[in-house]
């Protein structure tokens, strides 16, 4: 008896609108999965060769969400909803959910801006703050760094939106800009020289950009100067030392002093020297 | 290319042959090298000396040196090859970036005018042992420094700056045995008068040729400068100018020349 009961119940069913607009947005659905996938494959075509791979991505993640949204849309239509309902019902979803995810939307978006501005690359050498390390990733939330010392770090995209980033690996060129002082004493333009001899032996110091040099003033102890040499990137660590050992036996060749800081004592009026006198040890010892 | 037995060969390059436990060596210009030959191994020793007024040395080879471990060379490798063969190859190679030549002063192209100008190139010394053969490593003869040439320090090329001059006449060419010789014609098909400050001549599209006087050629090259800009078509003759007839190709471009190549070719000093 219970049998025919629901066999009559499943006709009763099958015989109202209700399971034919079931089907209907079953196969809504379907057929926008199917197009969403086609889409997104599409995109991927597209942007394989033109733009990066978080261009791509980006397109056609997409492409994939939009279509599907559209046609589950359609499907909910479809099974009796009333859109204007269904608008306003995401409308306090999305502000409920906004507030919820407040940090991870903030992320998200300078994410998407970071990825449209694109000041680095995988790859490259980048400052933040004071972390200095290679891009592993750049992800929609945050990106990574591997530091020098292999450390792994994870920055938020806010941050990176908000902070000064510095990337080292911009340009195929560097400068060196290296602070050197010299005694009082020295002749300048033989120091200049010396220097100049020096970025000239070593193969690694370009010869054009030509070296810089810069007379920065008279310091404490020393004559302070700059001398920029110029080098390709990948040669940046290699040409600080070798230069700046060169540039000390150089010194050293030509007896240019390097000075340590100086003091000198003045007793205030115009003045006697210091009268120093040498007291022996024993005398110490007998008081 | 000629093939050398333990007399003294006519050129530092070409095919030598090496005995189980014999050490070869090489002096070309500044650049000191030796090769070794063991069972399954090959050694390779080298280094260059510091370059004084007297660059001009010419080169030498000794196939009966001391055996390599009494040698103290900078740079010392092994390689581990089956290769069979007691063959080894040093030959000629020009640069794998373009070189930077300045002339001796900045010279002036009048507008449809064209100018022909000599210059000469760093060489590198490509080692490569066994029957295939196989290739060990790239010496340079005397590495150049690096350069920059380009507008801007964002945008231009990297390339090495060669220490000698471009020079009008080809007496004034050093004539060196580790330097290659280009014959560049400079044609200026622009309005205004062009200032050759600095020359970019890439020589990875160049191959080189033997002499019978022991010298090395590469092709003529042409650059027609047609815009009024520091930009010029390269074109690569067939073979070197009139002034090395008998010439025999050693070695091929690393790089395929193009049909029809435009090339930074004239830069002015930039800050």
């Amino acid at each position: 008896m219970e049998i025919i009961s629901s066999a009559f119940d499943f006709a009763q069913i099958m015989s109202s609108g209700l399971a034919l607009s079931l089907l209907r947005a079953l196969v809504i659905v379907v057929i926008g999965y199917v197009l969403a996938r086609i889409a997104s494959l599409a995109m991927q075509r597209v942007f394989k060769e033109a733009a990066n791979r978080h261009h791509a991505l980006l397109f056609e993640r997409g492409a994939y969400y939009l279509v599907v949204g559209l046609f589950v849309f359609a499907a909910m239509v479809e099974l009796g909803f009333n859109p204007g309902v269904l608008l306003g019902a995401a409308g306090i979803l999305t502000i409920a959910i906004g507030f919820a995810s407040q940090t991870s939307m903030s992320n998200l978006i300078s994410g998407l801006f970071l990825i449209g501005e694109q000041p680095f690359g995988i790859g490259d050498l980048i400052q933040v703050g004071d972390t200095i390390g290679e891009v592993l990733s750049i992800d929609l939330l945050s990106i990574k760094l591997r530091k020098f010392d292999n450390t792994y770090v994870r920055i938020p995209n806010e941050t990176l939106l908000k902070a000064e980033v510095s990337t080292f690996t911009k340009f195929p060129i560097r400068r060196i800009d290296l602070q050197i002082g010299v005694a009082y004493k020295e002749d300048i333009a033989k120091v200049r020289e010396v220097l100049q001899e020096t970025a000239n032996k070593n193969p690694l110091c370009l010869e054009e950009p030509q070296p810089l040099f810069i007379f920065r003033g008279f310091g404490d102890s020393a004559i302070d100067l700059q001398f920029s040499v110029w080098v390709r990137r990948e040669e940046y660590l290699t040409l600080l030392n070798n230069i700046q050992m060169e540039i000390k036996v150089a010194f050293e060749k030509y007896g240019i002093e390097i000075p340590f800081p100086h003091r000198t004592l003045y007793t205030g009026s115009v003045t006697e020297p210091f009268p120093v006198t040498l007291v022996p040890d024993y005398i110490k010892g007998a008081e | 290319m000629s093939e050398h037995h333990n007399q003294r060969p006519s050129t530092w390059w070409g095919q030598f042959h090496l005995d189980q436990g014999q050490t070869c060596r090489w002096e070309i210009g500044p650049l000191k090298l030796a090769i070794h030959r063991q069972a399954n191994e090959w050694q390779l020793a080298y280094e260059q000396t510091e370059v004084t007024g007297s660059e001009a040395t010419e080169w030498n080879y000794n196939p009966t040196a001391p055996d390599i471990s009494e040698l103290t060379y900078k740079n010392t490798e092994r390689y581990i090859t089956q290769q069979p063969g007691n063959t080894v190859r040093v030959m000629p190679i020009l640069a794998d970036r373009s070189i930077i030549t300045r002339p001796l002063t900045p010279l002036y192209v009048p507008a449809g005018e064209k100018m022909t100008i000599f210059v000469s190139s760093p060489l590198w010394v490509r080692i490569e042992v066994g029957d295939l053969p196989v290739k060990l490593q790239e010496v340079p003869i005397l590495r150049p420094s690096d350069t920059w040439f380009g507008p801007s320090t964002m945008e231009g090329e990297l390339c090495y700056a060669s220490r000698t001059y471009a020079r009008l006449n080809l007496e004034n060419i050093p004539k060196r045995t580790h330097r290659a010789i280009t014959q560049i014609i400079i044609d200026n098909k622009g309005v205004t008068q062009l200032l050759v400050e600095r020359l970019n001549l890439p020589v990875p599209y160049l191959s080189l040729f033997e002499t019978s006087d022991g010298l090395l050629w590469t092709e003529a090259v042409t650059m027609t400068r047609t815009r009024d800009t520091g930009m010029a078509g390269f074109e690569v003759e067939k073979r070197p100018p009139i002034e090395a007839l008998d010439a025999k190709l050693v070695s091929k471009p690393r790089e395929k020349p193009g049909q029809s190549m435009v090339i930074r070719a004239f830069g002015a000093l930039f800050r």
